[in-house]
């Protein structure tokens, strides 16, 4: 892992894996010395106040990586959705069993076969990166963004599958909705999903 | 009773506190995008630096006054006017009930501010009052403000009468030049595009929005074609896509992205990327990150008798 600052209040710590991610991300929300703590799929970011200088940020994210691998995360629960694929609900699906040359109920075997990771919340309010799709198509994110998906819309590229919390624009071709409110504000705990939850999907 | 809303204008929001401390959850910053703009605002009637206001873009807007209370409008240059006379941004006033607030269109820059000394009641959502739009939370039942809108205020007494001192008044022009330190991917450019990036001024598109601009200018070119793993991007983070136009994010900006991370706006600048408008130019100027901080230091220890609780 290696640790470097820029600008005058950011720092990261990139080469990550999965474990340690989750294990930083943890330990430095837990300190609540950082303005903020954005964990990225192999990488942790941090924000600090003036108080602290770049050099010494540098030091205490060195020594925090020290002892992070002492410990063990909790992966938390299992979650199934269930989920409708292809037609208005997956868009995509159609179009990317033509190029992989294979039907689309492959996709969808293959998809709901495996057992997803959420590796991250970010992008947008309840948007989950799920790690852990199986596959040999290498799918890419489309070259223009569809303007507007709907939220509940589940999408792939490579090995991860990317749950949209909520709709507007995105990049990830999309193969079927979820039957769920991934992001409600009006909930005592707006988020479904959290960091290190495993999630499987169940057709509808 | 309350504010009630005439003509919304484009895009009219209630903004409070910056949230800080959730974008591990996805949740942005929002609040402000001028937030010095808007401190100074609420400074003249009284009120905390991000105490709810209104923001106005582009636009303007116009207000009944439901209830006697104190206001003050704050940003670049436009005509105010209070039931008919012309009155002075930076400054605080007194409308009666029925006094009607009709501000146009600034002159140059993208946002107005509005504050008034009676308590504004918005939606309270992860500790602020601030509108995010895209997740429609926050504010004015987490939307911009329609025409015949009633904004609830709660009576507060304030007395004092007061005018921004002169030297804490930003100019707003049609380039603006911002103070930019190497974002975390910037030797990602070739050293051609780095030099084009810092010295050329870059326009803002119409794609221009709380969560980001586009800029229009000299392409740039990025010399690695391996994809990123998403990262973390914020408020004055420029990203640099594979078309080669460069975006500058805002307040409502993603959490996380995939494109190159070339350059990142000095926090002390990050208020001025809220009076960008579409067609206006933006210089960056390159800073080192320990002047970045030097920086920091003067331009708060400027403002830290006016306003004691603003922080950048």
């Amino acid at each position: 892992m290696i640790v470097s600052s820029y600008g005058d209040c950011y720092a990261r710590i990139s080469g990550c894996n999965a474990h340690q991610r989750i294990v930083l991300s943890e330990a430095l929300l837990a300190t609540k010395q950082w303005e903020e703590v954005v964990p990225g799929i192999s990488s942790v970011t941090v924000t600090y106040s003036e108080d602290l200088t770049p050099a010494v940020v540098e030091r205490m994210l060195k020594s925090i990586i020290r002892v992070c691998d002492t410990t063990i995360p909790d992966r938390g629960k299992s979650i199934s959705f269930p989920i409708s694929y292809g037609g208005s609900d997956g868009p995509d699906l159609e179009q990317l069993a033509k190029r992989y040359c294979v039907s689309e109920a492959d996709i969808i075997k293959q998809h709901q076969a495996c057992i997803y990771t959420v590796e991250m919340m970010g992008f947008t309010p309840g948007f989950a990166y799920l790690s852990g799709f199986k596959n040999d198509w290498s799918i890419a994110r489309h070259a223009t963004p569809a303007k507007e998906i709907p939220a509940g819309s589940v999408g792939v590229v490579g090995a991860q599958c990317g749950i949209y919390g909520l709709k507007g624009p995105g990049g990830w071709p999309i193969i079927g909705r979820a039957d769920a409110q991934f992001f409600d504000v009006t909930r005592d705990n707006p988020f479904l999903l959290s960091a290190g939850m495993r999630v499987r999907f169940q057709s509808v | 009773m309350g504010i009630i809303v005439e003509r919304a204008g484009l895009q009219t929001t209630l903004q409070g506190r910056p949230r800080i401390g959730w974008r591990h959850r996805g949740i942005p910053r929002s609040g402000p995008a001028d937030s010095l703009s808007m401190a100074l605002a609420n400074r003249l009637v009284g009120k905390p630096s991000y105490d709810t206001a209104l923001e106005l873009t582009l636009t303007g807007c116009r207000l009944r006054f439901g209830a006697a209370m104190a206001f003050a409008v704050t940003g670049p240059s436009a005509s105010i006017n209070l039931s008919g006379q012309h009155i002075d941004a930076h400054k605080t006033y007194y409308a009666e009930v029925e006094d009607i607030l009709d501000i146009s269109a600034p002159h140059y820059g993208c946002r107005n501010y509005i504050a008034v000394s009676d308590s504004i009641e918005a939606d309270d959502v992860f500790e602020s009052t601030s509108t995010y739009l895209p997740a429609a939370f926050g504010g004015y039942g987490g939307r911009a403000l329609k025409d015949g809108d009633a904004i609830g205020t709660r009576s507060r007494s304030f007395r004092d009468s007061m005018t921004t001192p002169s030297d804490l008044i930003m100019p707003i022009g049609g380039t603006m030049a911002i103070q930019v330190c190497e974002g975390h991917d910037y030797e990602m450019l070739d050293s051609a595009s780095q030099s084009k990036l810092l010295r050329e001024p870059y326009t803002i598109s119409n794609r221009s929005s709380r969560m980001g601009m586009e800029l229009l200018g000299q392409p740039l070119t990025i010399t690695s074609k391996t994809t990123l793993d998403s990262a973390a991007v914020f408020p004055g983070t420029v990203q640099c896509p594979p078309s080669g136009t460069p975006f500058l994010l805002s307040v409502d900006s993603q959490t996380t992205g995939g494109y190159p991370v070339v350059l990142q706006v000095i926090r002390s600048d990050l208020h001025l990327i809220g009076q960008l408008r579409p067609g206006m130019k933006v210089q960056f100027l390159r800073r080192s990150p320990e002047q970045a901080r030097a920086n920091l230091t003067i331009k708060q220890r400027a403002l830290s008798e006016w306003l004691p609780d603003y922080w950048f």
